[in-house]
């Protein structure tokens, strides 16, 4: 199952760094993401891309999920060569993420 | 003023909030580290060009309780625009941190307009918006205790959720319980939403903790030069012929020795978008061709384009729509500063 069945994401930028949400459209679902979606996990998915840490946060009143990705978008909005200088399309590219 | 003269209107007041422009402060800043080079900001490569640091919400509530009509600001922090009245009517007092932290939790919520009420949301088949070409801006009443809720106009398009409240809650946060701006440290780790109408969300348990004593700067500083070009190829063939253009474009730039720090070579509607360099993908009816260089000589970023441009006489067959553009990178640094190195100051014109 792709996190897509079950989740929905929005990314933020500030600099050199991305946040990401994993936020669980039913909240009983909350508990399967905590457990499967881990920092690590996260930080293996985006390899190619963020070069430095991976933090979680959870509130898990909202069913949700906050991931920080240190050293990710190659040098923040104003320098990156990539055409998605915001990194905004990394909440779709998480929800690709395959959970069994 | 002028526009307001133009219109007949008289006794407008307008006011200024300045302060934000700290660059003859930098001076003293010189050995504070850069966050994003890690190094002293003296050892920055570039001309620097601005300074501004992010205020609070202090001198915008001073405008008003001068009267203003208007406020136009500075640099402050982004939910600042929305505490500050808040502040002002209620009289809410700047170290009262649990109700700064429910005007936090406020003002990031409303901070990008439509992406509360569905705005950047639509999943077409999972997370409908309705009528989202006529997207609400959103609304929120708030009580002198800081309760509050979000909704919209009815007739407006979009919709109000504790669904879309959450994505836009965590939205470019880090710690949602250490929250930092220059009026308070915000907690939102114990934020709830509850839908008590169609697109009515009541929102609760925010909180606060005292505000940093740091505030934090942008820099501006002449960064380096960027070189883009652009072509696509349709049909048959097409990534192959697209892969082979952009590997005739890097050889070219080596023969030619142009300097280049770093490029990068996409291929949109394959891999420009994830970095993704080892997942197979289907093949593509067409592909558009990318590459983007950094270099420190206006004259060196220009030839990114200029090589990408030859394809189409010298490249792959089929090469089409090629495009070019040079830009000048002004970055940014960030750093922070000792708040009581910042004063906000009101300046205050009434329209005659």
């Amino acid at each position: 199952m792709k996190l897509y069945e079950i989740a929905h994401s929005r990314t933020g930028d500030k600099g050199n760094i991305s946040n990401v949400s994993l936020i669980a459209y039913d909240k009983n679902d909350y508990a399967l993401l905590r457990e499967k979606v881990t920092a690590d996990k996260v930080k293996e998915w985006f390899a190619d891309m963020v070069k430095g840490e991976v933090i979680r946060y959870e509130l898990p009143q909202l069913g949700a999920m906050n991931f920080v990705m240190y050293d990710a978008l190659g040098g923040g909005v104003t320098r990156t060569l990539s055409l998605d200088m915001h990194g905004k399309g990394i909440s779709s590219y998480l929800l690709d993420m395959e959970i069994s | 003023m002028e526009i307001a003269r133009k219109n007949g209107i008289s006794g407008l007041k307008i006011a200024a909030v300045l302060g934000d422009d700290v660059l003859a402060k930098l001076e003293q800043y010189q050995d504070t580290e850069v966050w994003e080079t890690r190094r002293p900001l003296r050892e920055l490569d570039g001309q620097v060009v601005s300074a501004n640091v992010y205020m609070g919400s202090q001198g915008i509530v001073e405008a008003l309780r001068q009267g203003a009509d208007i406020v136009i600001t500075g640099r402050v922090a982004d939910p600042a625009i929305f505490m500050a009245p808040l502040i002002y009517e209620f009289g809410w007092s700047m170290d009262d941190w649990d109700l700064l932290g429910k005007g936090t939790v406020i003002g990031h919520l409303l901070e990008c307009g439509g992406q509360v009420t569905g705005g950047y949301y639509g999943e077409p088949g999972k997370k409908d918006v309705p009528s989202p070409d006529r997207l609400g801006f959103p609304i929120v009443e708030v009580t002198e205790d800081g309760d509050f809720f979000v909704t919209k106009v009815a007739e407006a398009g979009g919709l109000v959720t504790p669904h879309t409240c959450t994505e836009q809650l965590i939205y470019e946060i880090h710690d949602p319980a250490n929250y930092l701006t220059p009026d308070v440290v915000a907690d939102f780790s114990k934020v709830t939403f509850t839908q008590e109408e169609q697109d009515k969300v009541r929102v609760a348990g925010a909180t606060g903790k005292p505000c940093p004593q740091t505030l934090k700067v942008s820099v501006g500083y002449k960064d380096c030069f960027i070189g883009d070009g652009e072509i696509s190829y349709g049909g048959p063939g097409c990534l192959e012929r697209a892969r082979l253009a952009g590997d005739i474009v890097l050889k070219r730039l080596e023969l030619r020795r142009i300097p280049i720090d770093e490029i990068k070579v996409d291929l949109i509607g394959v891999n420009s978008v994830y970095w993704k360099t080892d997942k197979s993908y289907s093949v593509p009816d067409e592909v558009r061709l990318r590459v983007s260089a950094r270099t420190r000589e206006r004259s060196a970023a220009a030839r990114i384009g200029e090589e990408v441009e030859t394809l189409y006489t010298n490249g792959p067959a089929g090469g089409c729509g090629a495009t070019k553009a040079v830009r000048e990178i002004v970055s940014v640094a960030s750093l922070l500063i000792d708040r009581d190195d910042v004063t906000p100051t009101v300046v205050l014109k009434e329209v005659e």
